[in-house]
């Protein structure tokens, strides 16, 4: 008898597990230049008015999850994003409804020892001579200058070993119902890092700003508004 | 009948091909090998035979090691290496951790390595046969087919078997024993010079661990560096056919680098100080030019930055991988 109430208490358990409703969550990056999507084979003209183009741009998202009924549900610890090869980070998560996303832009010094040891991440160290970690962002390209072309290079990460990373939480406009696969598309207006309320001009953004934690603050204070669903 | 179906299955199982474990240096990223194509002990060996074998090339006396010896690091002391008939239009680059690149040749136009060996078999410049001679005359020899069978199970040899091989064995040729590697495991220190360059090197003084960093010292990505304002090469081009990438190529490990000159896509360097000189102050300027490249424009090293460079890039020499490779032939 006793044997019996063991199997159906252990049948009970898992027949609960399973019916436990799961949904699929797809974790989407786009990068904007203010309101338009960045076009990587194209010109954008940012708020300092400099006529840019793009050759290169990465960057690193961590601490990824969702705000439902039942409280925070992880989606990813990390995410590297390029958009050249665009990667979506997909997540198998309690099926439901959610408001709110919370992420962090780069990585926490507390979280350096747990990057994935790929490719993709390890190229974004940030040597320990400027502080040690990973970059959050490399943002690469040229610009017009008085009728010439220069080059800006927006490299954002734990200068002099200063954590800039940027923990963000989003409320939704809408609730997300998630019941079978959706997508979640987190935009990011580049054009915001240099706007508000440092004004960033290429033409003066000096040469090399990795060891320069003036200006990864004033990027940082500025990209508090880069972020939206 | 179960004692002949115990016999069969054993002999299966004594034939099956030995996996090979990877002695992955430290701090290095775990390998990614093609689940079709999985290192063998004997697919390796297979390889290596292969690679310095003559049998490959249309006139029987050039082999992947004419181009890429071992005692140069499986480079080519010589700015174009020479083929069946002329000379290639590119310098032959060393290989080692060819493991981790996503991509093959000067101008990425290989995926895989597997992708990578099917080219110079039938390149004119290079081993100038065709695939169905070179798996004619393998299939013939008294040598090949058992190998074969030992690494695929099969005496049918193709060019698919050929270039797993090759793959498998070029797979195994990985580098990480140099003082740098020391250094960072605390077994060693570098000299003042040294530490000098080391540290140029990885701020944005130097710039260079943009393009050359990680402990592979390469990012493995295409450039335009700076060579010439019109690129007499299109690199990378050729094989996306977007103008944005004219004139660039792949930025190569630093990795033994002192031992593997000449220098660049077209071999025109023949030292390291005629390369950080180019980076000092001969970049020139063009559509493609990297951002990076371009943000040194007019930022001139010294001569003392440039001897502490080079002391820091003569610690990325392992002598121990040349010395395993010379004597494993």
């Amino acid at each position: 008898m006793k044997n019996v109430l063991v199997i159906l208490f252990v049948a009970i358990f898992f027949w609960s597990c399973d019916t436990v409703p799961k949904a699929t969550v797809q974790f989407k990056v786009q990068l904007l230049a203010g309101t338009t999507p960045l076009n990587l084979n194209g010109t954008h003209t940012n708020p300092a008015g400099n006529v840019y183009s793009t050759q290169h741009i990465e960057m690193i998202l961590s601490q990824i999850e969702l705000e439902g009924t039942s409280g925070w549900t992880k989606i990813g610890d990390f995410m590297y994003y390029n958009p050249e090869n665009p990667s979506t980070l997909s997540a198998e998560i309690p099926a439901g409804h959610y408001t709110a996303l919370r992420f962090r832009f780069g990585v926490c010094p507390c979280q350096n020892a747990n990057v994935p040891n790929t490719l993709d991440c390890r190229n974004m160290e940030w040597p320990q001579q400027l502080g040690g970690g990973f970059h959050y962002m490399k943002w690469e390209g040229t610009f017009q200058n008085n009728g010439s072309t220069d080059a800006f290079a927006v490299h954002l990460g734990p200068t002099n070993g200063t954590d800039f990373s940027i923990q963000k939480t989003l409320i939704s406009h809408k609730d997300y119902v998630m019941d079978s696969t959706t997508d979640l598309t987190l935009k990011i207006d580049l054009h915001q890092f240099l706007q508000s309320p440092n004004a960033i001009d290429f033409k003066t953004l000096p040469a090399g700003i990795m060891d320069n934690s003036a200006i990864q603050t004033q990027i940082q204070q500025n990209a508090q508004d880069a972020f939206s669903l | 009948m179960v004692f002949v179906s115990l016999g069969v299955m054993s002999c299966d199982k004594n034939n099956a091909p030995t996996p090979h474990n990877f002695s992955i240096p430290n701090d290095f990223p775990p390998i990614l090998q093609p689940t079709d194509n999985l290192a063998t002990e004997e697919g390796i060996s297979l390889g290596n035979k292969l690679f310095f074998d003559p049998i490959l090339s249309k006139n029987g006396q050039i082999s992947c090691a004419s181009c890429h010896a071992p005692e140069d690091y499986f480079s080519d002391k010589k700015r174009f290496s020479t083929g069946f008939s002329g000379i290639t239009h590119r310098q032959s680059m060393p290989l080692f951790n060819l493991a981790w690149s996503p991509s093959f040749f000067w101008d990425g136009h290989a995926n895989s390595l597997e992708h990578q060996a099917l080219f110079p078999v039938e390149g004119q410049n290079e081993l100038g046969e065709s695939w169905d001679a070179v798996i004619a005359k393998l299939q013939q020899n008294d040598t090949y087919p058992n190998l074969f069978l030992k690494a695929f199970q099969s005496r049918s040899i193709d060019k698919e078997k050929v270039t797993k091989a090759l793959a498998q064995y070029q797979r195994t040729l990985i580098s990480g024993n140099a003082k740098f590697d020391s250094v960072q495991a605390r077994l060693a220190q570098f000299t003042r010079k040294e530490l000098g360059g080391y540290n140029i090197f990885n701020t944005e003084r130097g710039d260079c661990f943009h393009c050359h960093g990680t402990v592979l010292f390469t990012d493995f990505r295409f450039r335009n560096n700076g060579l010439d304002a019109i690129p007499a090469d299109s690199g990378y081009y050729l094989v996306t056919k977007q103008p944005n990438d004219i004139g660039k190529f792949r930025s190569p490990s630093l990795r033994n680098i002192a031992f593997t000159a000449p220098y660049m896509h077209d071999g025109r360097f023949s030292t390291l100080s005629q390369v950080l000189d180019h980076y000092s102050d001969g970049v020139e300027r063009s559509l493609t030019l990297d951002p990076i490249i371009l943000k040194r424009i007019n930022k001139q090293f010294t001569e003392a930055e440039k001897d502490s460079l080079i002391a820091f890039l003569n610690t990325l020499s392992d002598p121990s991988f040349r010395t395993k490779h010379l004597q494993n032939p």
